[in-house]
């Protein structure tokens, strides 16, 4: 063989030829080839052609209060089991329906405050008894594929014993500049009621509601062969009573507007036969919470049945300016001391396997989450004594008909 | 990990032998596999058959016949626009409304048709002679008629292909009437070793060729033909003059997509002594042998 | 606010610049694993248990309902 052969072109690799690329353009045109398409593809979004069907077990224990940190009640934290159910089903050509439902039991005792330990520190007052709750959710998501792009209409519902939400959105991709890049907007509206229990007798307020509408704007790039990025805004502004009424001290602002800055990279190792993911968010809002969100996937395929999946993400976030370490009832003003709104850092490590089959596949996955005082960004004087440890386990298949 | 066996299904379809191999964990497998490859490709065959008064081909050609005109589905629509590409890149060669020709040409009668005769017809065959626009076509001209044979069977080993990958079927072989499609190299990675046709034997190989992937197609000036006077006429005619063209012997070309790989080869056959020069032009790797029996290209270059 | 907003036009005409990726050369990118969500319901229990113990939450969708999620 001389070398003059490789100014041919193999498989895959595109020729110079004008011919060729007229024709390949013409025949990956073709929408029954779409499939092929996908198979030797593009990274725009194609219509399912089967239906699928997923559930996935994932348990996880919040660790106990250490002693030192819990001023009074139990230091036993919510125990939650969460069933997830899925159905992908295509609607003639066109048209996908994904539903969504889930099913969440929690139970264990929960924060209701802080007091001072007499240092000046925190120390947290947990409540006594064990509660429960069911939480319920329904989601559904219609899909309409168009030769360049796709639009959805979503409706949910989320049902919990003390907590009632609609919620409804709108989103749309447009894939333009030869499907190497993809525009994607939405809207969504949530609608949502709280009736906390015993209201009575802890003096709680029975019955009251916000609403959060929220829009995004994005990009999708093909950046080359092997690497997509994309990046999006996220506006959310939220009305209405965004306290938590199952603490004894907390009243917050009645609104809250926030802006999440979304990037997400991927890349394909061929040699490797692997994909990293790299993913970063900046919040911000104002209530002058700012955070970080970094994460990174390693998707390792290992035959071609088996995928292995390490993942670490990293989160910091600073205290809203009303955030008090320690409840002071007196204070006049917006005042809470949710550790959800102090400063705080926390890493998540995660390992899953994924083995699948031509129609099933199987999913087991371990993930550990730690937050911290000292994990956060800037410094933090009094960390929160309410900080969260959980190891999270899911059990999970897909099988697609 | 279980053991993964080869399984491999025969079955007629498209005119001609059919067969389906790949690697399953079982049985149960492999047939359900093999039982959605065999009902898309019977699903294309029954939508674009001339011989079914209820295909869409028979429809578009009662139009055609009428002189009216037609919507089509999406799929037809992206035929008819691959169609016309290639109608274009070939400066007119490929042309789906030629099958008229066959009207004239009996390659069993061992007799040439008439030049009045072909006059005739030649003025009912011509892609710019209908018009296609918006998912409609239209037929100003009575009598025409449209048969996509130089392409669905391609398209088929092309979806099947696509299907089967898409269900995760990673290893295995589709081939429709001579045109073949690789959904994956064997389970231990080794590519299938392809035969390619002898055009004066068809029966013997004249080169094996390892293919890891894409499709491959042939075409020959054997399929069909007759000696009239000591001069051989294949059933490869000009759509423009409506005579047979002076062809290669045969022509074997790999790409990607079955379609284009069939296409390469009928407009490299169609295209008389230029289709060397069109099989450069298209830069895929190819194996064309000429009336004398000289070998052109290569085709063994087939990376992984 | 309006300074990121600004960022997204930017961005986009410097991606607008990238070489062309012929179709058939995304085989890659249409792999699972090169997926936004490789898998979609454990993106979903993430977000809900992210957006139950931290203080933010948005990402590239319109959300959903809220929670209780004491």
């Amino acid at each position: 063989m001389s070398s003059e052969i490789f100014k041919k072109s193999p498989q895959g690799v595109p020729g110079n030829s004008r011919a060729l690329n007229a024709l390949t353009t013409a025949a990956l045109a073709i929408p029954g080839m779409a499939m092929t398409a996908v198979a030797t593809g593009v990274h725009a979004e194609a219509p399912p052609t089967n239906t699928e069907v997923g559930y996935r077990y994932s348990h996880y224990q919040e660790e106990d209060v250490p002693q030192s940190k819990l001023a009074s009640g139990s230091k036993q934290r919510y125990d939650i089991d969460v069933h997830q159910f899925r159905v992908l089903t295509p609607v003639g050509e066109n048209y996908a329906v994904d539903t969504t439902f889930d099913y969440e039991t929690m139970s264990g005792a929960s924060p209701y405050g802080t007091v001072d330990d007499g240092e000046g520190n925190p120390l947290l007052v947990m409540s006594g008894a064990s509660i429960e709750d069911t939480r319920m959710d329904l989601n559904v998501k219609t899909t309409r594929y168009y030769e360049s792009g796709t639009a959805s209409v979503i409706g949910g519902y989320s049902t919990e014993d003390d907590y009632e939400a609609y919620n409804l959105g709108l989103e749309g991709t447009v894939d333009v500049n030869d499907k190497m890049t993809t525009l994607m907007g939405g809207l969504g509206y949530s609608d949502d009621t709280i009736k906390p229990t015993q209201a009575s007798g802890f003096n709680r307020v029975t019955n009251e509601s916000k609403y959060t509408a929220t829009t995004f704007l994005g990009v999708a790039q093909v950046i080359d062969a092997r690497s997509v990025f994309q990046t999006s805004i996220n506006y959310a502004y939220s009305d209405g009573y965004l306290s938590d009424p199952y603490k004894l001290v907390d009243q917050r602002p009645n609104s809250r507007s926030s802006v999440a800055w979304n990037n997400r990279y991927r890349y394909f190792f061929g040699d490797l036969d692997a994909a990293m993911h790299a993913d970063y968010r900046l919040y911000v809002d104002d209530w002058d919470l700012v955070s970080h969100t970094m994460a990174f996937e390693w998707q390792q395929n290992i035959d071609p049945n088996l995928r292995v999946i390490p993942s670490v993400r990293y989160y910091s976030q600073s205290q809203a300016d009303f955030y008090t370490p320690i409840d002071i009832a007196a204070q006049p003003g917006d005042k809470s001391s949710d550790y959800r709104l102090s400063p705080f850092g926390a890493l998540t490590f995660g390992l899953s396997a994924v083995a699948h089959s031509y129609n099933w596949k199987v999913i087991v996955s371990a993930e550990r989450y730690v937050s911290d005082g000292d994990l956060a960004l800037g410094s933090v004087e009094k960390e929160h004594p309410g900080l969260l440890q959980y190891t999270l386990v899911t059990l999970g298949f897909d099988y697609s008909f | 990990m279980p053991q993964r066996s080869r399984y491999h299904f025969r079955f007629k379809a498209m005119g001609g032998p059919c067969s389906i191999q790949f690697y399953a964990d079982s049985e149960n497998e492999a047939s359900l596999h093999a039982k959605f490859a065999m009902d898309e490709v019977y699903r294309l065959e029954s939508k674009y058959s001339r011989y079914r008064e209820d295909s869409v081909i028979s429809q578009i050609n009662r139009a055609a016949l009428a002189g009216g005109e037609i919507a089509v589905d999406e799929e037809t629509a992206g035929l008819l626009n691959y169609a016309d590409t290639v109608w274009r890149e070939s400066e007119g060669l490929f042309d789906v409304t030629s099958g008229l020709l066959r009207q004239v040409w009996d390659f069993k009668s061992d007799q040439l048709p008439l030049q009045s005769e072909l006059d005739v017809i030649r003025a009912r065959i011509g892609w710019n002679k209908l018009t296609w626009k918006d998912g409609r076509l239209g037929f100003p001209l009575a009598g025409m008629e449209l048969d996509f044979g130089g392409v669905v069977k391609e398209y088929a080993c092309d979806r099947v292909k696509g299907f089967c990958v898409q269900r995760g079927v990673k290893h295995g072989l589709i081939e429709l009437g001579g045109d073949i499609g690789i959904i994956g190299p064997h389970s231990d990675g080794k590519p299938w070793m392809v035969g390619i046709r002898a055009p004066r034997e068809p029966d013997q190989p004249i080169a094996m060729v390892p293919l890891h992937k894409g499709g491959l197609a042939s075409s020959g000036d054997y399929e069909r033909f007759m000696l009239v006077d000591g001069v051989r006429y294949s059933h490869l005619l000009n759509p423009i003059t409506g005579w047979p063209v002076e062809s290669l012997a045969s022509v074997t070309v790999i790409a990607d997509q079955c379609v284009i790989a069939g296409s390469a080869t009928t407009v490299a056959m169609l295209k008389g002594d230029q289709g060397l020069a069109w099989l450069e032009s298209l830069g895929l790797p190819y194996l064309a042998i000429g009336r004398d029996g000289q070998q052109y290209g290569d085709i063994t270059i087939n990376r992984p | 606010m309006n300074k990121k907003i600004l960022l997204l036009p930017v961005l986009l005409s410097s991606l607008w610049g990238c070489t062309t990726v012929q179709p058939w050369e995304r085989g890659d990118l249409a792999k699972i694993e090169m997926a936004w969500d490789p898998d979609p319901m454990k993106s979903a229990l993430r977000d809900h248990i992210y957006f139950s113990k931290e203080g933010s939450s948005g990402g590239a969708s319109s959300g959903g309902g809220g929670c209780g999620c004491n």
